[in-house]
C-alpha cells in the first residue's frame, strides 16, 4: 500500500480529503481480548493508520458518538461481554455510516452471514493478519462513493431477510426501514452540520420494501399462502390468459416483482402440463386434471412440494448432478412434477437416465438427504428435493426414504418416483403392501426396459402401488430372476410379496431400473397397503405423473439394464393389476383430497417399511443395499 | 567473544526451540508474524503479547475450571448446565481468539474440542479437554519461558539491541 501522503491531514484525494488516506485512516479497534486488541492495534499502526483502541464495546460507541467526524473505520470483535459485535455494528451503521469489519474467532457461517446481512462491510477471522488489514482503507472509499445508494444494500439485506426468513429481520435492513427517515434526517442534518459531505440521504423507508433495482435477487419464498393467491389470481384470468402482470395484480402482495410471478407461473405451467401429459397417456389417473390444475387442494399441496422443491437451498432443485440441475429447472414442479419430469423429461429423459443411475451412486449422500427429509415420510417428498426424487437415489438408502416419499403426496410420490429408485425401499414396502401384484419394486428399473417400457410402463405406472407388489412377487417367484422376470406373473399376485427371495435377484440390474420403476414401485408399495385404495388413488395422481415419468424414463432409459423383457413383464405383469388398481385408483383419483389419509397412511407404512427396510432382512433389505451398493 | 559467542550459541539455541515447537505442532507460522511485528520501536513486542496472553489463559483456564465443577452432570438440568456450558463457549471463544492469534496452535486445537464437547454439553468430554487444555498451555507456557529466557540472554550477552548504548560499547566486540 502506498502512502502517498504521510501526515494525516493532507489529502491527495481533493474527492474525499484526507479521509480518504490509507495512511492516517482513523481507524477505531474494539475487542474484549486484549491480546487480540493489542495484535491489532499494533497490525493498523503498522499499516500507518491513525489507531485507536479500546476493550469496551459501550467506550467504542461513546468514543463514535462524541467523535463522530473523527473515524473513518470501525473493526469490532463479535463476542464482547458489554455489548454484542452485532448490536455494536448496527449503530454504527445507523448513526456514523461508516464501514464496520467484523472479527472473530469463529468462521461460523451463520455469523458471518449475520455480519453481512447487518452491513458490516467485511469479516475478518483470527488470527488476524497485517496483508488484510493493508486493504481495509478500500471498504473507506467505496462506503463515500455508495453513500448515497446506502440503502441499497440495506434493502437487498431487508429482502433477503423477509424472504429467506419469512421475517423482516431486525437487522439493519428493517430497522433502516423503519427508522430511515427518523435516522435519515438526523443523519443529514449531521452530515450538514458536521461536513457537508457530499453523500445524500435517501428515505430509506420507502425503498427498502419496494424492489430495487440493484437489489441483487432476493429468493421469493412461495408459501402455501401466496401459492394459493396465485393459483387464484390464474384461475381467474383463466389459465391462457393468465400473465405475470396481471397476476401479480391480483395476487397484490407485496415486494413481489413480476418477474417473480413469471417465473413461478412458468414452472405452474410445466407442472400443469406434465399432469396433463400423464393424463393424455392413458393413464387412468384423473387426478391429475383434478388434482392438479384446478387449484385444487392438491395442486396447492403439490405446490407446496412444488415450491419446497424449487426451494433454494433445498436440495431439489440445485442438485449437484447435472441430472437433478436439469430436472429442476425444468420442472419446477411439486416432486411429482419433478420426479416425473425430471426423469421423464422427453428430451432428456435418457440422460436423465443415465444420470440418475449414474447419480445413484452419488445419490448416496443424496439419499441420506432424501432418507432426511423423508422421515416424516410425507415431507420427504416434499422436501426430496427434486434432486432426490428424480435421481433414483440410491436404492438401499433412498428406499426407506423413498418409500416415504411415495406415500406422503401423490405430488410427492411422483416425485419420489422419480427421485426414488429406490427400489430398495420398494423392498421395505413390498411387504405391507403387496397388494398389487405390481412388482414394480426394484426390480422395476430392470423391468423398465425401455422397449416395454412404452406402453407397459404406463401400465405400470398405474400401478405404483404396486410396485411394490412386483418386486414383491417378482422376488418371490424367482429370486435370482431379474425382476423382469417375475413381473409378468407375479404382478397379478398383488400378495404380499415375498421380497425377501427375488429381491437379490435383480438389485443390481434393477437397481438401475429401480430408480424409475422403484419409484412407482414405491409408490405403488406406499399406497399398496391393502385396503388403501386411498393410496392408490392419491398413487394415481402421482402414478399418473411417475408413470408418465417412468414411461420416458423407460424409453430413454435405454441405457438401462437391457432389462427390457423384465420391464416388458413387469409392465404386462403391471397393467392387469393396474387396470384393477386403477379401478380403484379412480374411484379415488377424483378425491384428490384422498391424499390426506393417504398421507398419513403412506407415513405409518413408511414408518414400517422403513424399519423393515433398515432392517436389512429378507431380500429387500438386502436388495435395497445392494442395490445401493451396485450403484 | 566469549559474549559473542554466546549471543550465537543462544541464538541457535533459540532457533532450535523455535524449530521443535513448530515441529511439535504447539506454534505455528502467527508466531513468526508476531515476530516480524518487532522493530525499533517496538522491541519487545512479543513478549509482551505472550505476557498478555498467559495472564488472560490463566484466568480463562480457572474460569473453565470452576464452570465446570458447577455443571452437575451430563444431561440433568439442562437449563442449568446450559447457562454454564454457554459461559464455557465464551471463555472459549476468546481463548482460541488469543492463542491463535499468538500462533499457539495445539491450545487452539484442544479449545475446538472443548468448544465441541461444551456444546454437546458433554460433561466428561469437557473435562478431558480442559486437562489437556491445561497441559498444552503448561507445555506452551514452558517453551516460551524458555525462549524468552534465551533471548534476553542472547540480547544480553550480545548487547546488539541492548537500548544502552555504553553497553553497546563495551561489549561491543561480540557483534
Amino acid at each position: 500500500m502506498k502512502v502517498e501522503d504521510v501526515s494525516a491531514g493532507g489529502g491527495s484525494s481533493a474527492t474525499f480529503g484526507r479521509e480518504f488516506f490509507p495512511s492516517g485512516l482513523r481507524v477505531l479497534a474494539v475487542d474484549d481480548d486484549p491480546v487480540c486488541l493489542r495484535l491489532i492495534g499494533h497490525l493498523l499502526r503498522r499499516c500507518q493508520y491513525q489507531v485507536t483502541v479500546t476493550n469496551h464495546a459501550l467506550e467504542a460507541l461513546k468514543m463514535l458518538r462524541e467523535k463522530r467526524n473523527e473515524f473513518d473505520l470501525v473493526i469490532s470483535d463479535v463476542n464482547m461481554p458489554d455489548m454484542d459485535g452485532f448490536k455494536l455494528l448496527e449503530h454504527v451503521e445507523f448513526e456514523m455510516d461508516i464501514p464496520v469489519i467484523m472479527l472473530s474467532a469463529h468462521s461460523d457461517k451463520e455469523l458471518v452471514y449475520k455480519g453481512v446481512t447487518h452491513g458490516a462491510v467485511d469479516y475478518l477471522l483470527k488470527p488476524v493478519r497485517i496483508e488484510e488489514l493493508k486493504n481495509i482503507w478500500q471498504h473507506v472509499v467505496r462506503k463515500k462513493k455508495t453513500g448515497g445508494k446506502r440503502t441499497d444494500s440495506s434493502s437487498l439485506t431487508n429482502k433477503v431477510e423477509r424472504d429467506g426468513n419469512g421475517v423482516v429481520v431486525g437487522g439493519v435492513g428493517s430497522s433502516e426501514s423503519s427508522d430511515a427517515n427518523g435516522r435519515s434526517s438526523r443523519k443529514r442534518k449531521d452530515q450538514d452540520d458536521e461536513d457537508g459531505e457530499e453523500e445524500d440521504e435517501d428515505s430509506d423507508g420507502g425503498g427498502e420494501n419496494e424492489e430495487g433495482g440493484n437489489q441483487k435477487k432476493a429468493r421469493v419464498v412461495w408459501s402455501v399462502d401466496l401459492h394459493k393467491k396465485f393459483v387464484h389470481a390464474v384461475n381467474q384470468l383463466g389459465y391462457d390468459k393468465a400473465v405475470p402482470k396481471k397476476i401479480l395484480d391480483l395476487m397484490n402482495v407485496d415486494g413481489l416483482t413480476r418477474e417473480n410471478v413469471a417465473s413461478h407461473l412458468q414452472k405452474y405451467r410445466l407442472y400443469l402440463r406434465r399432469m396433463s401429459c400423464d393424463k393424455a397417456m392413458g393413464i387412468p389417473y384423473g387426478s391429475k386434471d383434478g388434482s392438479s390444475y384446478p387449484g385444487i387442494a392438491s395442486s396447492i399441496d403439490g405446490f407446496d412440494e412444488f415450491r419446497s422443491l424449487t426451494t433454494p437451498g433445498r436440495l431439489s432443485t440445485y442438485q449437484p448432478g447435472g441430472l437433478l440441475g436439469r430436472l429442476n429447472s425444468s420442472s419446477g414442479l411439486t416432486l411429482r412434477g419433478i420426479a416425473s419430469s425430471g426423469l421423464l423429461q422427453p428430451t432428456n429423459s435418457q440422460a436423465l437416465l443415465n444420470s440418475s443411475i449414474t447419480t445413484l451412486g452419488q445419490q448416496v449422500q443424496q439419499p441420506s438427504l432424501l432418507s432426511t427429509a423423508q422421515t416424516p415420510g410425507r415431507f420427504s417428498l416434499s422436501q426430496c428435493k427434486p434432486n432426490f426424487v428424480l435421481v433414483p437415489s440410491i436404492g438401499g438408502v433412498t428406499s426407506t426414504s423413498g418409500n416415504s416419499m411415495l406415500l406422503p403426496n401423490s405430488h410427492h410420490t411422483r416425485g419420489t418416483f422419480g427421485a426414488q429408485p429406490a427400489a430398495l425401499s420398494m423392498p421395505s414396502l413390498n411387504r405391507d403392501s403387496f397388494d398389487v401384484g405390481i412388482q414394480h419394486g426394484p426390480l422395476s428399473p430392470n423391468l423398465l426396459d425401455s422397449s416395454r417400457c412404452n406402453g407397459s410402463w404406463e401400465n405400470a405406472i398405474q400401478l405404483p402401488k404396486f410396485p411394490s407388489n412386483p418386486l414383491g412377487e417378482q422376488f418371490g417367484h424367482e429370486p435370482s430372476l431379474p425382476v423382469r422376470d417375475c413381473v409378468p406373473s407375479s404382478s397379478s399376485q398383488i400378495a404380499n410379496i415375498d421380497f425377501s427371495s427375488a429381491s437379490l435377484g435383480p438389485p443390481p440390474a434393477a437397481a438401475e431400473m429401480t430408480g424409475q420403476v422403484g419409484l412407482i414401485g414405491n409408490a405403488i408399495e406406499g399406497f399398496s397397503n391393502p385396503g388403501l385404495t386411498n393410496s392408490f388413488g392419491g398413487m394415481n395422481s402421482m402414478d399418473s405423473l411417475d408413470q408418465v415419468s417412468f414411461d420416458h424414463g423407460m424409453d430413454q432409459g435405454r441405457s438401462f439394464d437391457g432389462s427390457s423383457s423384465a420391464a416388458g413383464q413387469l409392465s404386462d405383469g403391471v397393467s392387469p393389476s393396474g387396470f384393477e388398481v386403477d379401478k380403484s385408483q379412480n374411484g379415488f383419483i377424483v378425491d384428490s383430497s384422498s391424499f390426506d389419509p393417504l398421507d398419513d397412511m403412506v407415513a405409518a407404512m413408511l414408518k414400517r417399511e422403513q424399519n423393515e427396510g433398515l432392517i436389512i432382512d429378507g431380500d429387500f433389505g438386502l436388495d435395497a443395499y445392494q442395490i445401493g451398493s451396485c450403484i | 567473544m566469549l559474549v559473542g559467542f554466546g549471543a550465537e550459541r543462544l541464538g541457535a539455541d533459540m532457533n532450535r526451540l523455535l524449530a521443535l515447537l513448530f515441529h511439535q505442532g504447539v506454534l505455528d507460522e502467527q508466531f513468526l508474524q508476531l515476530q516480524q511485528l518487532e522493530d525499533e520501536t517496538s522491541p519487545n513486542f512479543v513478549s509482551e503479547v505472550v505476557s498478555i496472553f498467559f495472564h488472560e489463559s490463566e484466568k480463562l483456564l480457572t474460569s473453565l475450571r470452576s464452570l465446570l465443577m458447577m455443571v452437575e452432570g451430563d444431561h440433568d438440568q439442562d437449563h442449568e448446565g446450559g447457562l454454564e456450558y454457554g459461559k464455557i463457549g465464551v471463555h472459549l471463544n476468546q481463548f482460541m481468539g488469543s492463542s491463535s492469534s499468538i500462533g499457539a496452535k495445539r491450545v487452539r486445537n484442544v479449545c475446538l474440542a472443548f468448544r465441541a464437547a461444551s456444546d454437546h454439553h458433554n460433561r466428561h468430554g469437557c473435562l478431558r479437554a480442559l486437562e489437556q487444555l491445561e497441559h498444552e498451555y503448561c507445555y506452551l507456557k514452558n517453551k516460551l519461558h524458555e525462549f524468552f529466557q534465551l533471548e534476553q540472554q542472547k540480547v544480553l550477552a550480545a548487547g546488539v539491541r541492548y537500548p544502552m548504548n555504553h553497553y553497546n560499547n563495551n561489549i561491543n566486540i561480540n557483534s
